[in-house]
């Protein structure tokens, strides 16, 4: 079975399977980067990723490997075909997967998912915030997420001006 | 068993750079934070423009927004679309007539046109659209003035660029009456000079049995000469399914050609005749059938369903890539019982529908089919499982849900007839730790869903009270109920 090393800002080397590794855009390109630029076929192929911490790309490692045998969702897809399997791959698993993990987490495992392009745990993750803000009045939000209301003069005001056009009735 | 965490020593040397630093919503990139931002309903994207001055712009230039037009809404989609740069769904309802506001429609992915949409603004819409992928277009065949002309005038009146961007192209006729028979052909034409790009064809009919189409079904013809084509959908709305026969006769060479190259075969509801021989295109795409859907009924002049052997070359050569089956079975066919075992060797099966009927064109049959090995284990990743109609004791019952594997399972309906079924259910739910899972999803934010509503409201009403009196109960969004337990319900959402 061929291996790739994987490893993390903080010099942690995970031993993927290349099958495996291959499911995330970023680390399948980086392979076959790797193959063109090396000689020897045999090569155990090492890849760096400065911006992810060990904690974080096991975790994306983890979510991978439970979902290995997925359907790779043809590029094709729009949004309309996609939700249903979107919300199908919620699983129990995922459901579990995420559920001890605090919001600052979360957004880490955002950004990897972004940044390896794998859209699977990129859509659970985001949708995992998105029900955090969802329902909730813009004051609840802001103190959910920590955010400063940093507009400018009566920018607010303006932004609440227009708002009541938006809302339909 | 693929990962092995190795970390040696040596290499153990960088310091964790995020050591006490918290990540916070806004430290995700624009294209992160959209990601977000575009999962909420189109009043909450208006909503959160307050929040931050980041999020206002975002709203404003990069989320998208769906917008629907219909006759008397038009002010208002003047003053919430006017100033978005990112429309990029859009649904014209049936019959609009009024001119088509100002919108930016440089971002529009997907148009969906209702039927008797004034041709003009179909045509404003198409001609604005650069970069459109994706066309839905309602045909209402029953009209005086049929919109099948008023839509195609308004398509082949002009080389529009923009309809080379297309690639995905669904058609919905209903109400039919009197579909002209030269529709196929002229679709041909269109899509052959003026959508070359087209690769994904989805054709969705709910028609009257008088209707031609019944006798002309023949869309398969459009598969001949769209070199880019991969997938092909067929859909019928459900309850005509058993009046459909697919016929796709001649079949020429080209039509043979197309359909070979073809990746995904997709056929809803529709009834397909032992003889017909797109089956041997069927079975030959191995690995490619997702869905399988049949009903062996017969039809409206009488014709015979297949016998339900026919289906097990589907099963045996698609068996990785089967997600869902739906089987419905004529209860007068004895010979058509079902086996369990069938459905065993499906790795991947997510939805198993079993239905055994008697259809209105034949005498009531008082002898239920009977089903076989209920013993048989079907695959983990089960999320569905219906079987009605058929001669069950309750034992076969028991077997069945002993089997299932419960981690990912959401929907199983027993009668409440099958008690001491009920009860044998009840107890793997609770051996399985069931009951005490689904509370905790729910709190846990990503509960938008409860799935075991049906289950659990009728049995479990205190699982249910304490379910729905969590704080978060009104993002729970989606609660199936059986109706004992409504009234409990409606005291809490």
């Amino acid at each position: 079975m061929a291996l790739v090393r994987v490893i993390s800002s903080d010099g942690a080397a995970f031993l993927v399977s290349q099958r495996l590794a291959k499911r995330s855009g970023k680390l399948k390109t980086e392979i076959e980067t790797f193959r063109k630029s090396s000689d020897n076929s045999e090569a155990q192929p090492e890849i760096r990723i400065v911006t992810i911490r060990a904690e974080i790309l096991r975790l994306v490692l983890q979510w991978l490997q439970q979902h290995q045998n997925d359907p790779v969702l043809p590029a094709n897809q729009n949004e309309q075909d996609g939700r249903g399997d979107a919300e199908m791959g919620q699983s129990q698993w995922d459901r579990d997967f995420l559920a001890p993990m605090d919001l600052g987490i979360v957004m880490e495992l955002i950004l990897a998912a972004n940044h390896l392009e794998v859209k699977g745990l990129l859509d659970i993750t985001c949708k995992l915030v998105e029900s955090k803000i969802t329902g909730r009045t813009v004051d609840e939000i802001r103190t959910a997420f920590k955010l400063k209301s940093d507009f400018k003069g009566n920018e607010e005001e303006q932004t609440r001006l227009e708002n009541r056009w938006c809302v339909e009735n | 068993m693929f990962i092995h965490n190795s970390a040696p020593a040596e290499l153990v040397s960088c310091p964790p750079i995020c050591d006490n630093m918290v990540l916070q919503i806004n430290d995700l990139p624009n294209e992160v934070l959209c990601n977000i931002l575009n999962f909420l309903n189109t009043n909450e994207k208006f909503l959160v423009r307050l929040v931050c001055p980041r999020w206002k712009d975002q709203i404003d230039e990069n989320v998208s927004f769906t917008v629907d037009i219909y006759n008397g809404n038009y002010d208002l989609i003047r003053r919430r679309f006017g100033t978005s740069r990112c429309i990029t769904c859009v649904y014209i309802a049936h019959y609009f007539k009024e001119d088509i506001p100002i919108l930016n429609l440089a971002s529009l992915k997907s148009l969906t046109v209702g039927a008797n949409v004034d041709k003009l603004a179909v045509y404003e819409f198409l001609s604005k659209a650069i970069s459109l992928e994706c066309l839905s277009l309602w045909v209402d065949i029953g009209m005086e003035s049929p919109t099948v002309k008023q839509t195609q005038t308004t398509v082949t009146a002009n080389n529009y660029p923009v309809l080379r961007t297309i690639k995905k192209l669904h058609i919905v006729y209903f109400y039919g009456f009197r579909l002209p028979l030269s529709d196929v052909t002229t679709w041909k034409e269109i899509l052959d000079e003026h959508m070359p790009n087209v690769n994904h064809l989805i054709v969705e009919v709910n028609v009257c049995p008088d209707s031609p189409l019944v006798r002309s079904f023949d869309y398969f013809r459009l598969v001949a000469g769209m070199p880019k084509l991969h997938t092909l959908e067929y859909r019928v709305w459900a309850h005509y399914s058993h009046l459909f026969v697919l016929n796709v006769k001649p079949l020429t060479p080209e039509i043979s050609m197309g359909l070979a190259k073809l990746n995904l075969i997709r056929l809803e509801a529709i009834f397909v005749p032992e003889d017909e021989p797109i089956w041997n295109f069927i079975l030959a795409k191995q690995h490619q059938i997702q869905d399988l859907n049949l009903s062996n009924l017969p039809n409206s002049r009488g014709r015979e369903g297949f016998p339900i052997s026919m289906i097990l070359p589907v099963l045996r050569n698609c068996k990785q890539s089967l997600r869902y089956v739906s089987l419905e079975i004529d209860t007068r066919k004895n010979g058509d019982n079902i086996d369990m075992e069938m459905f065993g060797s499906l790795p991947f099966l997510r939805k198993l529908i079993i239905k055994a009927q008697e259809t209105p064109f034949t005498e009531p049959h008082s002898e239920l089919p009977n089903i076989q090995n209920c013993s048989t284990v079907l695959s983990k990743t089960l999320e569905k499982l219906s079987v009605r109609g058929f001669k069950f004791c309750e034992e076969d019952i028991i077997c069945l849900i002993k089997n299932l594997s419960m981690e990912d399972l959401d929907t199983v309906r027993i009668c409440p007839e099958y008690a001491s079924a009920w009860k044998s259910f009840e107890n793997r739910m609770e051996e399985m730790g069931i009951v005490r899972k689904e509370i905790k999803c729910s709190s846990s934010a990503m509960g938008t869903k409860v799935y075991v509503g049906a289950i659990l409201a009728k049995y479990h009403k205190d699982v249910l009270e304490e379910l729905l009196e969590r704080d978060d109960s009104r993002r729970v969004k989606d609660v199936t109920v059986e109706s004992q337990s409504l009234e409990l319900v409606s005291r809490y959402m």
